[in-house]
């Protein structure tokens, strides 16, 4: 993938990667459920409620996110009810970080960071191919 | 400079002040015994833990060195046991300010404190006084200066001081007199009255609240002495890649601070400053936020331009527009004021004795509620000439900024309520993680984020 198609595309979470973080997001509910139910049924189920509805909030904002290149600065924008703009200039980029977890590997995406000395940028979960991409254009302009 | 060197003596001693909590863990056996014998014990495992720590601290600084290579990068290696190695180029570093409280002074001592490029980590060296100038030099040499001593600092320092003196003073007189008026029987009436701890409290709240506010105003006053003392023998200096000042009567200080990581100038108004017509004008570079201003600028003086060029133009003189703005900026000074108000009105019929100390808080609170309401209509964010310009009021300073770093980021949030009117908060992180949030900016004002 090139600058100019980046450039021309915006970057949102596939459903598969979607789906990844949601099950990032339910781990520690379904560890810490067992001992809710062990106080009672109803503040096990009270505890799984709140948690689906976190995992829910999660998936919202997972369908929410939106992050461009432009021909000077990067842009992450997530939040349905709280929208929250982050931009970086591309100069400031100091690194780039790619992680991939056999569940992101099994749906063919990747986590980048971006970071720069003042802010750090978080894009969970885009396809592969596009985040080697977005991480080659970026070190490549960078000090 | 290029061999490697001892930190100075105050080095240990800084470390030795560091372990200072450990010394009071065998006091705690004291607290359960209280007898001589247990504090006389303690006293010994005190001392052995003073002569085995400073013999570490001392074991430290002897295997220390600090060292400046031929290409300018300083080496600081620490070694007991474990090594620790940092270097710092001289390309990397934003800034550098050298300290010499009365106690490095007496001992020809000076604290070196070097600011990395986009780093909140900083360096602090131990050099004596030569050394730490040599090293100043090397890594942001003073070339081609153009100097400035501008006095506008120590006629606002000692004027506020003045002012601030004088309500002291005032206090003073108030607390004496109150005092007296309670002296003959105060012990008495304090015995007497031992049982009825609401009538106790009545009578003695408004003397307490007297010496309180005396207490206050001479901790402040000692705050602005110390602030007037910095402001003497003070000079600002422009090179082609530096700004610098140093000053300071008995606790000496310079700061150099690089133009290219400049990260804003930032014109602090206060209701002082428009009375005097002087203004405090502080930079920031990296992670540097001196406490003390660069300079200060008398409004309408050329000073401005030309130590700060950069600074083209100033936030425009206007009212934002407050359409549909938040009601967030009067929450801080508002909640506080009205449970003040309550309690003063409840007062009134309960307590009346503390009805008048209750109108303090109530007061400053009250002007807090004003500064915030200068905020509302002050507030702003522009983008004049490609440079970015925002004023913003944090308490009862207005903060009248000028962005220089091309490199900020950008962080816009907005609350429901804000996305259906439009508006955000813009917050600018500068390298070195130094964050300036503007509140309640119309989205059109921030057309060049695109958002």
């Amino acid at each position: 993938m090139s600058e100019q198609e980046l450039l021309r595309t915006a970057l949102v979470l596939p459903p598969r990667a979607r789906r990844v973080l949601c099950v990032w997001a339910a781990v520690p509910g379904l560890v810490c459920a067992p001992f809710a139910f062990w106080q009672s049924v109803w503040a096990g189920a009270v505890f799984c409620a709140v948690w689906a509805a976190l995992v829910a909030l999660v998936r919202a904002r997972c369908c929410s996110f939106v992050a461009a290149l432009t021909a000077d600065s990067v842009t992450v924008q997530a939040g349905v009810a709280i929208p929250v703009l982050h931009r970086i200039p591309r100069r400031a980029v100091t690194g780039v970080q790619l992680l991939r977890t056999p569940l992101l590997w099994a749906a063919g995406c990747t986590v980048l960071l971006v970071r720069s000395p003042g802010l750090q940028l978080v894009l969970p979960g885009i396809p592969a191919a596009q985040a080697t991409a977005l991480a080659a254009v970026l070190m490549e302009g960078s000090v | 400079m290029n061999r490697e060197k001892h930190f100075h003596p105050l080095a240990a001693l800084h470390l030795l002040r560091k372990t200072l909590l450990v010394y009071l863990l065998p006091l705690v056996q004291v607290l359960f015994d209280r007898n001589w014998d247990a504090l006389r014990a303690a006293l010994r495992q005190e001392l052995v833990l003073l002569v085995f720590i400073s013999a570490v601290c001392w074991a430290v600084y002897y295997a220390s060195r600090w060292q400046v290579d031929a290409e300018g990068t300083v080496h600081v290696s620490w070694r007991l046991g474990v090594r620790l190695d940092r270097a710092l180029r001289a390309e990397g570093l934003a800034a550098l300010v050298l300290e010499q409280p009365l106690l490095y002074r007496l001992t020809g001592a000076c604290r070196v404190v070097l600011y990395p490029v986009g780093q909140t980590k900083t360096i602090t060296l131990y050099l004596t006084r030569q050394q730490a100038a040599e090293l100043a030099d090397v890594l942001l040499p003073v070339t081609d200066p153009l100097w400035h001593a501008p006095k506008g600092g120590e006629k606002l320092a000692f004027t506020v001081l003045g002012a601030n003196g004088l309500s002291t003073l005032f206090l003073w007189w108030l607390a004496i007199h109150q005092t007296q008026s309670y002296a003959p029987d105060a012990q008495t009436a304090a015995l007497a009255q031992l049982g009825q701890l609401a009538a106790l409290a009545a009578r003695w709240l408004p003397l307490g609240m007297a010496w309180l506010l005396v207490l206050a105003g001479t901790l402040f006053c000692i705050s602005l002495v110390r602030s007037a003392l910095q402001a003497v023998h003070y000079t600002v200096w422009r090179t082609d890649t530096q700004l610098g000042s140093r000053g300071g009567f008995i606790r000496r200080y310079e700061m150099r601070l690089r133009l290219c990581q400049l990260n804003y100038a930032d014109l602090r108004r206060s209701p002082a400053t428009w009375a005097l017509h002087y203004c405090p004008v502080f930079v920031s570079a990296g992670a540097c936020r001196p406490e003390l201003p660069l300079f200060v600028w008398r409004e309408g003086t050329p000073l401005l331009r030309e130590l700060l060029p950069e600074m083209a133009q100033l936030p425009p003189d206007t009212r934002a527009d407050t359409t549909d703005r938040s009601m967030v900026f009067f929450l801080p000074a508002g909640i506080p004021l009205a449970l003040c108000l309550l309690l003063t009105a409840v007062s009134r019929t309960t307590l009346p004795a503390l009805t008048l100390p209750l109108l303090i808080p109530t007061g400053v609170f009250a002007a807090l509620l004003g500064a915030a309401a200068v905020g509302w209509h002050r507030e702003g964010v522009w983008q004049q000439q490609g440079q970015l310009l925002l004023c913003r009021q944090h308490q009862f300073h207005l903060h009248q900024l000028c962005v220089f770093h091309p490199d900020t980021g950008f962080t816009a949030l907005q609350s429901p309520w804000a996305v259906t009117v439009q508006r955000a908060n813009l917050t600018l992180v500068f390298p070195g993680k130094e964050k300036v949030t503007v509140r309640s900016v119309p989205l059109a004002a921030l057309d060049f984020l695109e958002i």
